[in-house]
């Protein structure tokens, strides 16, 4: 079982500040124009917030496992919602490797995952070293051809 | 060859899409009058020039729309202004729908669609052709699929004679009526009526009846109205209902109005579905569906339908000819714990009608039994007891069978070389009671509208030993299947099979 690159808990963290200041403004707009109370609500949301989506982040980055399996990729994640995938090889339709600014700058990328299934639900690696992203969809763009299911449908 | 559409499709499309346009014209000259001071003239003016505009645009249409059985695609190339060359291999066509309203049945003419798996929309629309080309079509669309399939051994083949499997009749379409009763009709039914404004509902209880009697009589109508709405929708879809089998493809033809043709090869079914309410289940019947991955999000939701209505047994035994691993089997229930949450979940759903009932009571100041509510709690245990009694899965040598829904209980035959994913997955509150939930994903249409094959709430340690096995069959299945195209005999599967 692999987990994920350490640095991707900077970006989450990033996210859950960003999410936690969208909160806060949202309230201070509320406290400022709307009703007169102190401004310590705002900052008290903010701070409440930030704490349990860091938290939250931490918790999603120590549960983050995956494997690459002989004939399947397998996924564990979800902090509320424990998740185990199973996403045969033979199945798999196409891999995509995803950067987007902040990972770039954090020389992360993410690996997708997608499949003929119906839910939507695209499997999605975040964290991982460019390199490792892109031996990852090598190796399942390979193991995908290997397998020679007949059309994954 | 390249064939054209049928010819009266230009007058047909030309008036379709004129009587599309007039009320929008009527609009812009209404508000064009405002400025000159005269309506007639503008209008007559507007509609030359639209439909004059219409005319050479479906002119054109036609003329620069052609389609092609070539040796191993179905090529059709279109647009007038931006061309379309689009090539459909024949292999991937899952089904070929053909429809036709009782104006084209009139004009002979009908509207044939391809779908195929991936993309939202059908993969290929002709709009029109005549109804005996789109047969032509369906026929040779499969032919040619079956030889390159089998490598193009022997040539042009006859075409198989089609045997009947079901045939809907006049009892099963009364029961069919009485089953569909659909209670959302009734909710927009109720939408409807408040639309109709309080002065309506003020004179409705200005009729000197007690207050009561007038809500149960509004209720009393709105359930025989949408029975007979509901009713009624499910006569006119499923009248004539017919389904064969056309060598390994299965045929349906239906409606009484509209008349649809639809094409499911056998070998592109994903998954059955044996649906049943509250009311089938009471009167002993079932009903069919035939999942395959050429629907998008919000298609062929009616058009997948197998059997509309048949006696339980006569449906399973139609799934079972289609295929095999649908039968009858006893299921695992989930584990007997969740039952006893599912217990709590309904009190808990108790207590928060009676708090509604009591805000209600507080804030309009109305004099009503809300303290009564809380006696519903001994409805939770029944409640909790049924909806643990409809859920449940069952595993067989070739399939995974799940079931849950007690209003509308739906059975999923999933055969397992048709699973794309497999999903375990615990919330929070299920981590508590160590009970997880198994959801299984195929490339069939009905996940798109969230009724996946799912087996809810199983003990952790089974949910996680099913998983497994899925994922097991899945490999064993696709290594029978390797084998089998390769003629190679498939006895060796029972050691590949992992234990259960």
């Amino acid at each position: 079982m692999e987990s994920l690159h350490p640095r991707i808990l900077i970006v989450w963290v990033f996210q859950s500040i960003v999410m936690a200041a969208i909160l806060g403004a949202i309230a201070a707009a509320i406290v400022f124009f709307l009703v007169e109370a102190g401004m310590w609500i705002p900052i008290a949301i903010f701070l409440t917030f930030a704490i349990l989506l860091i938290v939250h982040a931490i918790l999603r980055f120590r549960i983050w496992r995956y494997e690459i399996r002989e004939d399947e990729l397998y996924l564990e994640r979800g902090v509320l919602t424990r998740i185990k995938t199973v996403v045969p090889y033979v199945r798999i339709q196409h891999v995509d490797s995803r950067r987007g600014p902040l990972e770039r700058l954090l020389t992360l990328a993410t690996t997708v995952v997608y499949t003929a299934g119906s839910r939507g639900a695209d499997v999605t690696i975040p964290g991982l070293t460019p390199v490792r992203s892109e031996s990852l969809q090598d190796d399942l763009k390979q193991l995908a051809i290997e397998s020679e299911g007949e059309d994954a449908v | 060859m390249p064939y054209s559409l049928h010819p009266i499709s230009v007058p047909y499309r030309i008036v379709q899409s004129s009587l599309g346009i007039v009320p929008m014209l009527a609009v812009v000259a209404f508000v064009l009058s405002q400025a000159v001071g005269f309506v007639g003239p503008i209008f007559m003016v507007l509609l030359l020039g639209g439909v004059g505009a219409i005319v050479g645009w479906q002119v054109a249409y036609f003329r620069r729309f052609e389609y092609e059985l070539t040796t191993d695609t179905f090529d059709i190339r279109s647009g007038v202004i931006s061309r379309r060359n689009r090539e459909i291999p024949y292999r991937r066509i899952q089904n070929v729908d053909i429809s036709r309203s009782m104006v084209q049945r009139a004009l002979g003419v009908s509207e044939l669609r391809i779908e195929t798996a991936g993309g939202t929309s059908s993969e290929a629309h002709l709009r029109y052709v005549g109804y005996d080309e789109a047969k032509r079509l369906q026929d040779a669309l499969r032919e040619r699929e079956r030889r390159e399939e089998e490598g193009a051994r022997d040539g042009e083949r006859e075409r198989p004679t089609g045997r009947t499997i079901y045939e809907i009749t006049q009892p099963e379409l009364g029961v069919l009526a009485i089953a569909s009763f659909d209670l959302r009709v009734a909710s927009f039914l109720i939408v409807i009526l408040t639309f109709l404004g309080a002065e309506a509902i003020a004179l409705l209880f200005a009729i000197p009846l007690d207050p009561v009697i007038t809500i149960a009589a509004i209720a009393l109508v709105v359930t025989i109205a949408s029975a007979i709405l509901s009713g009624g929708s499910a006569i006119i879809n499923n009248y004539g209902f017919i389904l064969s089998q056309v060598g390994d493809e299965l045929r349906y033809e239906r409606g009484l109005l509209q008349r649809y043709d639809g094409s499911i090869p056998l070998d592109k079914v994903q998954t059955l579905v044996l649906q049943e309410n509250v009311l089938k289940r009471l009167l002993g019947y079932a009903s069919l569906t035939v999942e395959t991955a050429g629907y998008g999000p919000g298609q062929g939701a009616e058009s997948a339908r197998a059997v509309p209505l048949s006696t339980r047994e006569r449906t399973l035994d139609i799934a079972n000819q289609i295929d095999p691993a649908a039968t009858d089997l006893p299921f695992n229930r989930p584990a007997r714990r969740a039952r006893i949450r599912y217990t709590v979940q309904y009190t808990i759903l108790v207590a928060v009608l009676t708090g509604i009932a009591f805000g209600v009571q507080w804030q309009f100041a109305l004099d009503y039994a809300w303290w009564a509510m809380p006696a519903a709690v001994i409805l939770a245990p029944v409640a909790a007891h049924y909806k643990w009694k409809h859920r449940g899965y069952a595993i067989t040598d070739e399939a995974v069978l799940t079931r849950s829904g007690f209003w509308r209980r739906r059975t999923h035959v999933v055969p397992y070389y048709r699973i794309q994913t497999v999903d375990e997955s615990q919330t929070v509150l299920q981590r508590r009671w160590r009970i997880a939930t198994v959801i299984v994903d195929t490339a069939g249409s009905s996940g798109l509208v969230g009724a996946n094959p799912i087996v809810h709430d199983l003990d952790d340690e089974d949910a996680t030993k099913l998983r497994e096995h899925l994922s097991g069959e899945l490999q064993a299945s696709l290594i029978v299947r390797k084998r089998r195209r390769r003629g190679v005999r498939d006895r060796f599967v029972q050691g590949v099979r992992g234990t259960w």
